[in-house]
C-alpha cells in the first residue's frame, strides 16, 4: 500500500498524462459539492478512458454494459465495476514489469483473495490522499505510535495482504513504534507498559483492525487484568469492518465507551476502506458519520435495481476514487451495506458527502445438484 | 482411522467399520423388486408424506410421492427379474456418496439400489442439515416397524471427515460405488481404487439448456403461453436454477422476425408469471446475476441486447456472443440468469454442446427435428430431451443410465 519511504513528488521521465486530481490535495474537506462534484466526475471520466485503453477486459466491459463509458454526465453514469472481480481476474492497467506490489485481502481460509497490482504513481498518489487525510486530524508531527497488532504480520513483504498493508500504511504517520501484541495476538502488556513509560504526558496515536483491537488489546487486556491508561489527547484509529464485532453484539458505540472507560482513550475514530481503494479512505467525525474526502465519494444503489438510492435510504454502497491507475478500481460496487446522511451539512464542519455503515450482503447459498428433486 | 460417525444401522457406536462392512457382505443380494423391499420404500414414503413437518421440505414430500406404492407396482412391471436364461440379482453390497450440499438428492438412487435388490451404505454429508435429520427419523421409524425387519441389516448410514483410508475401506468392500457430487468430489473419487469387480456410476456437475421453435411458440393463444412460462418457471425457478438440469440458455430457432417477436412474447408472459409466483430474490442473488454479466461482458462471451447496457433484474438476460464453450458454462451462477441464442435450425445447436449437457427441454419441435438433433450430437452429450416443464422430474432412467439395470446383474441360466 503506501510507500514507507519519504513522500516525494517523483515524476517518471515520460510520464503519460494521467488523469490528474483536481483538487488541492491538502484540503481534504474543504471543497463542497459545487466545486467538488465536477471536479471529481471529469477525473472519473478521465479515469474511465485510461483504463479503457490499458486493460482489455474492462474495456470489454464497459462497452457492453455502460453505454455512457466514459462520458458519464453525473457520478452515477460512471461506469462501476463489482468488486468482487477482483478475485477471479487479472485486472490490470499497466504492463506487468510495472507492479511494484500486489495486494491481496485479508479473506478467510479457502476463499478466493482480491489481487490488486500497484504501480509506483498510484502506490505514491494513495499515499498522497491518505497523508493529506490523516494530515487533517494529526497535524503535521508525528505522533508515537502503537500499533495494534503483531509485528510478525509484516514478515512476508513481497505480497501485503490487507492487514499488513494498512499497518505498513499508517506506520508512517506515527514514530517510535510499539507493536503491543504477541505472535499468538495476545497483549504483550509489559512491553507496552514499558514504553508509554516515556509518554507520560504526550498524547499517543493507536492503530489497528478494529477486531484486532477489541481481541487483542481490550479483551486480552480484561483477561489478564492489567491496567493501563493512555495520555489524555491519545486517539485511536480503527479499520477493516465490523463482521467479527457485530457476531459478538459490539456496537461502534459500545467499542468507543469501552475503550474510553478501559484505557481513557478519548478519540476513537473508525475509517472505511478496502484493499482495492486503498488511501481515499472514509473517516468517521466526531459525529460518527463516515465522510468522503475531496477525491472520493460514495453512492447508495438499491441491491435488486442497482438504481441509485437518496438520502436515508440503505442500499449498498458504490465507492469512487480519483486514485487508481494502474488497475480499474475507481468506480467499485462493494458488498457493504450502508446510508448516506446528507452533503456538505455534517455538524462536524467538513464538507462532503457522510455516510454510515451497517453491514455486509449475506452470501448467496449454493445449492449445486439437487436434480433429483421433482415437483410436489 | 474409526473417526467413523454411524447414523443408522449400526447400534454400537463405536463399531470398527471391518466388522461392519463384512456384515453386510454376507447379506445375500436380492432379486429387484423383492416383495420384502417394496413393502418397506411404499410404507418410508407414506410415513414420509404424513410425518408432522413435512410441510417444511417440500423436496422430502416430491420424493415421498414419488416412490408411492402405485409408482412401484407400475416400475416392477417394466423390470421382469426372470426371463429365459436371464436371472436378474441385485450387485451386492453398494456404496452411496451423498451431495454436501443436497438432502434428497441421493435418496432416490439409494432407494432405488435397495429396490434393485443391494445392500446399502450411505455416506452423508458432515454438516447435518434439517431435512437430513428429518429424512433420518422417519427412516429409522420405518426400520422399527414389523416391515423394517427384514431390511434392518441392508442399511447404514454414516458420515466421515473426508478420509481415503475410510473411503478406500468401503470402495474395496463394495460390488457398486454411486457418487453425487461437484466434478472435484467425483475426480477425488476415481482416484481411489475400487474392487475388480465393482462397477461405478457417477453423477458430477452437468448444464442444462432449453430450445424453443419461434413459430410454434407464436401460434400458442395466451393462455397457452401463459401455461407454457409456468412449466419453464419450475424447470428454472425451482431450487435457484442450480439444479443440475434447470435450463440456463434459451436458444431460439427460426427466422430472425419470428425470433424477435417470439422472444419479446415469451419473456413477457414469464414476467407476469414471475409477479405471480413471487421466487425467492435475495440481494445476494441479484448481486450474483450482476457479477456474472461483467465476468461475460469482460471476456467477450454475452451482452445485453440493444444499447441500453446493463439491465439488472430478475431474470436477467445475456445474448451469448460466441458458441456455448466451457467458458460460458463455468460462468453461470444459477439464480435467474438466461444465455440466449438464435439458430435457423434446431440442428444447429449439436455442434455447440459437449459431454457437459445433461437436459434438454423443447418447446415446438417434431419428434424428426429431435432426433435428426440427437443424431448429430458429440459424444456422451444429452442425456435428455424433455418438454418444457418436466426438466426437473425424477426418471429412473438418469443421466443417461438406466438406474435399476445398472444396480443389478445377470445371471445367466439354462433355459430347461
Amino acid at each position: 500500500m503506501m510507500h514507507t519511504e519519504p513522500l516525494s513528488e517523483h515524476i517518471s521521465e515520460a510520464a503519460p498524462a494521467w488523469p490528474v486530481l483536481q483538487l488541492d490535495i491538502a484540503q481534504p474537506y474543504g471543497f463542497r459539492a459545487d466545486a467538488k462534484d465536477p471536479a471529481l466526475l471529469n477525473t472519473l471520466n478521465a479515469l474511465t478512458r485510461w483504463h479503457q485503453q490499458r486493460c482489455a477486459p474492462y474495456a470489454n466491459m464497459v462497452e457492453r454494459l455502460f453505454p455512457a463509458g466514459a462520458q458519464a454526465a453525473t457520478r452515477a453514469e460512471v461506469p462501476y465495476l463489482p468488486v468482487r472481480l477482483f478475485k477471479t481476474l487479472e485486472l490490470r492497467s499497466v504492463p506487468e514489469p510495472e507492479v511494484i506490489k500486489t495486494l491481496t485481502s485479508s479473506g478467510t481460509t479457502g476463499q478466493a483473495v482480491s489481487r490488486i497490482y500497484l504501480d509506483r504513481e498510484t502506490s505514491m498518489r494513495q499515499t498522497r490522499v491518505l497523508s493529506a487525510i490523516m494530515a487533517s486530524i494529526l497535524g503535521k508531527k508525528r505522533w508515537p505510535m502503537v500499533i495494534v497488532d503483531s509485528a510478525d504480520v509484516l514478515k512476508d513483504r513481497r505480497r501485503f495482504n490487507a492487514r499488513a498493508a494498512g499497518i505498513l500504511g499508517f506506520s508512517t504517520y506515527g514514530r517510535d513504534h510499539c507493536y503491543c501484541l504477541n505472535d499468538a495476538l495476545e497483549l504483550d502488556a509489559h512491553a507496552l507498559q514499558t514504553w508509554l513509560t516515556r509518554y507520560a504526558a504526550t498524547p499517543v496515536l493507536l492503530f489497528g483492525f478494529t477486531f484486532v483491537v477489541w481481541q487483542g488489546l481490550y479483551q486480552s487486556a480484561l483477561r489478564q487484568g492489567v491496567q493501563l491508561r493512555f495520555p489524555p489527547g491519545s486517539l485511536l484509529i480503527h479499520g477493516g469492518g465490523w463482521k467479527r464485532l457485530l457476531d459478538q453484539r459490539v456496537s461502534n458505540d459500545e467499542f468507543k465507551a469501552r475503550l474510553h472507560q478501559e484505557f481513557g482513550i478519548e478519540r476513537v475514530y473508525n475509517y472505511y476502506g478496502m484493499v482495492e481503494q486503498v488511501g481515499s479512505i472514509f473517516m468517521e467525525c466526531e459525529h460518527g458519520h463516515l465522510h468522503s474526502p475531496s477525491y472520493a465519494d460514495v453512492l447508495i444503489r438499491d441491491p435488486h435495481t442497482l438504481q441509485p438510492l437518496g438520502v436515508g435510504q440503505p442500499g449498498v454502497i458504490q465507492v469512487q476514487s480519483a486514485i487508481q491507475l494502474s488497475y480499474p478500481g475507481h468506480s467499485l460496487l462493494t458488498e457493504d451495506v450502508g446510508t448516506l446522511h446528507g452533503q456538505d451539512d455534517c455538524p462536524c464542519g467538513r464538507a462532503g458527502s457522510h455516510f454510515t455503515v451497517s453491514g455486509r450482503l449475506p452470501q448467496v447459498e449454493i445449492r449445486g445438484c439437487s436434480d433429483t428433486r421433482v415437483m410436489a | 482411522m474409526n473417526s467413523v460417525n454411524y447414523l443408522l444401522g449400526v447400534a454400537e457406536a463405536s463399531a470398527s467399520l471391518t466388522n461392519v462392512l463384512q456384515a453386510l457382505r454376507a447379506a445375500p443380494a436380492w432379486q429387484p423388486f423383492d416383495t420384502r423391499a417394496v413393502e418397506f420404500v411404499k410404507r418410508f414414503s407414506q410415513k414420509l408424506l404424513t410425518a408432522a413437518g413435512i410441510r417444511q421440505h417440500p423436496e422430502l414430500a416430491a420424493l415421498g410421492h414419488w416412490f408411492r406404492g402405485a409408482n412401484l407396482h407400475q416400475l416392477a412391471q417394466k423390470y421382469p427379474t426372470d426371463i429365459g436364461d436371464v436371472l436378474v440379482l441385485g450387485r451386492g453390497l453398494a456404496f452411496h456418496v451423498a451431495p454436501s450440499n443436497v438432502d434428497s438428492v441421493f435418496m432416490y438412487s439409494w432407494l432405488l439400489s435397495l429396490l434393485a435388490g443391494n445392500v446399502n451404505v450411505v455416506r452423508v454429508s458432515q454438516k447435518a442439515s434439517a431435512a437430513q435429520t428429518f429424512l433420518i427419523a422417519v427412516l429409522a421409524q420405518t426400520l422399527a416397524e414389523e416391515v423394517g425387519m427384514p431390511v434392518r441389516d441392508r442399511i447404514v448410514l454414516l458420515t466421515y471427515p473426508h478420509d481415503d483410508a475410510i473411503t478406500g475401506a468401503l470402495s474395496d468392500a463394495c460390488q457398486l460405488r454411486v457418487v453425487w457430487g461437484g466434478d472435484a468430489t467425483v475426480r477425488t473419487l476415481r482416484a481411489i481404487p475400487l474392487r475388480p469387480t465393482a462397477t461405478e456410476i457417477c453423477f458430477p456437475d452437468r448444464f442444462s439448456a432449453c430450445a424453443i421453435e419461434a413459430e410454434a411458440l407464436l401460434a400458442l393463444d395466451e393462455p397457452a403461453l401463459a401455461q407454457l412460462a409456468s412449466r419453464f418457471y419450475n424447470d428454472a425457478f425451482w431450487f435457484a436454477q442450480q439444479a443440475c438440469s434447470s435450463p440456463r440458455l434459451v436458444a431460439w430457432v427460426g427466422s430472425h422476425e419470428c425470433i424477435d417477436t417470439a422472444r419479446t412474447r415469451f419473456w413477457r408472459a414469464l414476467e407476469h408469471e414471475l409477479e405471480r409466483r413471487q421466487p425467492e430474490n435475495s440481494e445476494a442473488m441479484s448481486i450474483s446475476r450482476v457479477a456474472a454479466s461483467f465476468e461475460y461482458a469482460g471476456a467477450g462471451l454475452a451482452r445485453p441486447d440493444g444499447a441500453v447496457g446493463l439491465m439488472p433484474g430478475q431474470p436477467l438476460r445475456l445474448t451469448l456472443e460466441r458458441p456455448l464453450s466451457e467458458a460460458v458454462k463455468a460462468l453461470h451462477c444459477g439464480n435467474g440468469l438466461f444465455l440466449e441464442l438464435r439458430l435457423p435450425e434446431l440442428v444447429e445447436l449439436a455442434t455447440q454442446l459437449s459431454d457437459k449437457e445433461q437436459t434438454l427441454a423443447v418447446h415446438g419441435f417434431t419428434r424428426a427435428q429431435l432426433q435428426a438433433l440427437a443424431l448429430a450430437l458429440p459424444a456422451r452429450a444429452v442425456d435428455r430431451i424433455a418438454p418444457i416443464g418436466e426438466a426437473l422430474s425424477f426418471a429412473t432412467v438418469w443421466d443417461g443410465q438406466d438406474l435399476i439395470s445398472v444396480f443389478s446383474r445377470k445371471l445367466l441360466l439354462p433355459t430347461y
